[in-house]
């Protein structure tokens, strides 16, 4: 299980910004809150971080998203950190 | 599984976090609190990079479990980047050193602390005049006082050096050059404020990207930021900005030159400016010895400074940079302008440059030229790597040369201030300054027989094996000398305790107490909030240990003036406190002792720190930090300005009160354009550039180590243009061999990937320590600071058969 809270600066265009925001609201793992100006807040919920990876970069690549910055990552529950990365 | 009250819990805290920072106000957000969810919230800085941004983190059980943003800190408020995102499980890697280990026959075994304190001991008094310690700009400001005094007043050796001797040095000797004291005068605040930010072979969108939201930001909220990208390759913070002007390899000197000129000649430099607060300043003559000239040079006139820009025409500036001489008129107009408010930016690009020094004067020359210095918005600012580059190592004084507070070791009276202030006899500091970090490692790799005078190496917080420039010298060579000893203290393996002989485990970031100080002058602090996996222990403690092991062996310089240990320790009852023994370590605040012995030098050159207790209600101060006649403590946003800087005389606008020329004036400097030491040629055909990437920090030992960061970059690669690629038949993804006189290694082509080079020039990230660059790369540095250049060589670039 993965939670974070993200902040997307959408486009300025507002047809796209929606387009964004219509995408968003399809997907079961994110939750829309307020938005200030082109400032949206969402929280990501995933089954694994490596999903909340895929999320992640999903979400920079959404039409109407510009940008993705993160505010809050939760990860104290149960998966940790690699071990030996690939060292060779 | 989450329970169901906590995973409440934590979507709660994520949307409360993200809408904060959404709304950009702090006012109306406070953590959600769930009864009885023994989630404890702390503050600390990030561990990854200089930006300083502030993270919040959730213990629990003993273990950090959360990060947010933290909303307090002005630096990033209430965002992160993708590290800052991952900083906490950089603590659980699963290959975390948890014993000291000393090798035997070739493999490092397991050994008790005592036994370990012990050794290094005895190699120290052995020969304590080769021995050397090399730290860290991500050692705490408390293990750096440590280190300094341990070395300079107790064994009387200047030989302790750091690594940000290889990011930022170049930025040290050019704020001394031009200003007569270090740090830049402005903060981050000037990102909020410019109209312009020029980017010095700085790609700030990967590099410092927070900061770098913070100026994009601006444009979001319809405010107009020009951004102007000059680089070598085009990256991430080419995309944003409005004009990317590529230019070789050392082009930048021309440049700023160029730029200088076109002030002169079109009469719009800012002569009131000039005239009351600077001087110009220019090389002497090479000394007989062929030694560089004296650094700080001999004045020259504004007439000589004049002719010596004039051959530097938009069109001279061309062929020698490759920037287009309309764009460098456009550069020369916008300077000269005064209703714009101009922010250049740079770290590693400018700093590791064979003239680094010359670069760094030259860009604050500029903005002094055209007064684009001093007011908010308009600034010279250098970034800065590491999380306590500035703090510990630039205001400590760690580097070799230095005393704590800006003082050095060549002075007589810097010495005797210095033996006054840590209570060591007079004499006891040398007044030759040690090894810089290239001759550290150097002499250690050289056999003794030969004048490797370094026989006993300990580092501390840093991965030389990886870093250092052409390692095959610079590094491997030790492992066939059977008389050097090289102990590391570290968290994980690494290419540095792959040849060490003695391996020490360390606490790291909130497994200890800690001090940071971070580009913009931000003292920070944070406490312990998780115990060190095994018998992990913080770097501070095993400095302490060996020094009391020394102590009670008899070493001379171990003691004070009054005979006692040079770490004496009291509690407040005035009982002695046994600190070197690791029980009793934490029954006082070392970091906060040894803060406060530390903060009467930061008077000295007027880099004033608040006391301890200060920086625990803050989220971080910028320097000077001065008490006020109620008691409280103002930090300072720009220095020398007489609106901001209590150290600006009464009625002044501005007053460059540490002036070389001692008259409150700042230095203009000449430097010439210089083309690098190595160039291209038949054999070696291309330019090589290495550097970073977002997802992973520095040499990759933590960031490597957090799954996510890792599947998203997870080897090194070589990039090269597209055309470059189909000359030499190679397609993406296809191993060649990236070759120079020093060494080789094979790594992966990118073609038109996430930045993308000049043809001509490859660029290779140094994260992987599987495909080690420096192995490739130059040890040639700048006189002056003694900064190695990472950022051109001449490579082949060999098809594999």
């Amino acid at each position: 299980m993965s939670i974070s809270g993200l902040v997307l600066t959408l486009e300025s265009d507002p047809p796209l910004a929606e387009s964004a925001i219509r995408v968003l609201r399809q997907d079961p793992r994110i939750t829309l809150g307020d938005r200030a100006g082109e400032r949206l807040a969402i929280v990501v919920e995933t089954g694994s971080r490596f999903e909340d990876e895929e999320v992640f970069a999903a979400l920079k690549g959404t039409p109407g998203v510009r940008f993705v910055d993160v505010a809050f990552v939760d990860f104290g529950s149960g998966e940790e950190g690699a071990g030996d990365a690939d060292r060779g | 599984m989450l329970t169901v009250d906590r995973r409440t819990f934590v979507k709660s805290a994520a949307m409360a976090a993200a809408t904060a920072a959404a709304a950009g106000t702090t006012r109306s957000f406070a953590l959600p609190v769930l009864q009885g969810s023994g989630l404890r919230w702390e503050k600390a800085p990030c561990r990854f990079c200089g930006t300083g941004c502030h993270v919040m983190v959730a213990t629990e059980n003993g273990r950090v479990v959360a990060i947010q943003g933290d909303q307090k800190a002005e630096v990033n408020k209430g965002l992160l980047c993708v590290k800052g995102y991952h900083v906490g499980a950089i603590l659980y890697g699963e290959d975390r050193l948890t014993t000291p280990m000393l090798r035997r026959d070739g493999r490092l075994a397991p050994i008790s602390w005592e036994q370990a304190i012990e050794i290094v001991a005895a190699k120290i008094a052995e020969n304590p005049k080769g021995f050397a310690l090399y730290g860290s700009g991500q050692w705490t400001i408390g293990e750096g006082c440590i280190g300094n005094k341990f070395m300079k007043a107790g064994l009387g050796s200047n030989h302790i050096d750091g690594n940000p001797r290889l990011c930022m040095s170049s930025a040290v000797t050019g704020f001394l050059s031009t200003f007569g004291v270090d740090e830049p005068p402005g903060c981050y605040d000037d990102l909020d404020r410019c109209d312009v930010a020029v980017m010095w072979g700085n790609n700030m969108a990967e590099m410092h990207p927070v900061l770098f939201s913070r100026l994009v930001d601006r444009r979001t909220r319809g405010e107009k930021v020009t951004i102007i990208d000059m680089t070598t390759r085009r990256t991430r913070t080419s995309e944003f900005a409005d004009h990317m002007l590529f230019f070789k390899p050392h082009g930048d000197l021309a440049i700023a030159n160029g730029i200088a000129h076109l002030l002169i000649r079109n009469g719009t430099f800012d002569r009131a400016f000039v005239e009351k607060h600077c001087n110009f300043r220019q090389l002497g003559p090479a000394s007989d010895d062929g030694s560089a000239p004296a650094m700080l040079g001999v004045p020259m006139t504004f007439d000589e400074y004049a002719k010596a820009v004039e051959p530097y025409t938009p069109e001279k500036v061309e062929e020698l940079s490759g920037v287009p001489a309309d764009k460098i008129r456009m550069l020369g107009e916008m300077f000269g302008r005064r209703d714009v408010r101009i922010n250049s930016l740079w770290c590693m690009g400018m700093n590791q440059h064979t003239r680094g020094t010359a670069i760094n004067c030259l860009v604050h020359g500029i903005h002094l030229l055209s007064g684009h210095i001093g007011t908010p918005g308009n600034a010279a600012t250098s970034l800065t790597g590491q999380p306590s580059a500035c703090g510990t190592v630039r205001e400590v004084g760690t580097l070799s040369h230095l005393l704590p507070g800006g003082r050095v070791v060549t002075n007589a009276e810097h010495r005797r201030e210095a033996e006054e202030l840590w209570n060591v006899p007079e004499g006891r500091i040398g007044a030759t300054p040690g090894y810089h970090t290239v001759e550290m490692f150097k002499r250690f790799n050289t056999p003794t027989a030969e004048g490797g005078d370094i026989t006993t190496l300990w580092v501390q917080v840093t991965n030389p094996g990886q870093t250092l420039p052409n390692l095959h010298r610079n590094f491997r060579m030790k492992k066939d000398l059977a008389d050097k000893f090289l102990i590391v203290s570290d968290v994980y393996p690494t290419a540095t305790t792959e040849l060490a002989d003695l391996v020490l485990p360390s606490a790291m970031w909130v497994e200890k107490n800690g001090m940071y100080g971070n580009s913009e002058r931000r003292t920070q602090q944070w406490f312990k909030m998780v115990e060190p996996p095994g018998e992990a222990r913080d770097d501070a403690w095993q400095m302490i240990a060996v020094s009391r092991r020394l102590f009670d062996m008899g070493h001379e310089g171990m003691k004070g003036r009054d005979g006692r240990w040079i770490f004496h320790t009291t509690d407040k009852a005035g009982r002695k406190v046994p600190i070197w023994e690791w029980e009793h370590y934490y029954d006082v605040n070392v970091d906060e002792r040894m803060f406060e012995e530390y903060r009467p030098f930061t008077r000295l050159k007027h880099k004033d720190l608040a006391p301890y207790e200060e920086y625990v209600k803050a989220r971080g101060l910028r320097w000077p930090v001065v008490q006020q006649t109620d008691g409280s403590w103002r930090e300072t946003r720009w220095r020398f300005s007489g609106f901001d800087d209590p150290y600006v005389g009464k009625d002044k606008d501005f007053q460059f009160y540490h002036s070389v020329t001692k008259d409150n004036r700042a230095l203009i400097w000449f430097r010439p354009h210089e083309f690098p030491p190595e160039m291209p040629d038949a054999e070696y055909p291309f330019w090589l550039c290495t550097g970073r990437v977002l997802e992973h920090w520095h040499t990759g030992t933590m960031t490597r180590r957090v799954p996510q960061l890792h599947r998203a970059m997870p080897k090194a690669y070589v990039e090269v243009h597209a055309g470059d690629a189909a000359r030499l038949g190679v397609r993406n993804g296809e191993v060649v061999a990236v070759k120079s006189r020093r060494g080789e290694i094979d790594l992966p082509v990118w073609i038109g990937g996430r930045g993308d080079p000049k043809p001509g020039e490859v660029f290779v990230p140094f994260f992987d320590e599987g495909r080690l660059i420096n192995l490739v790369t130059l040890d040639e540095y700048d006189p002056y600071s003694r900064q190695p250049d990472y950022k051109k060589c001449a490579v082949a670039i060999v098809r594999k058969a």
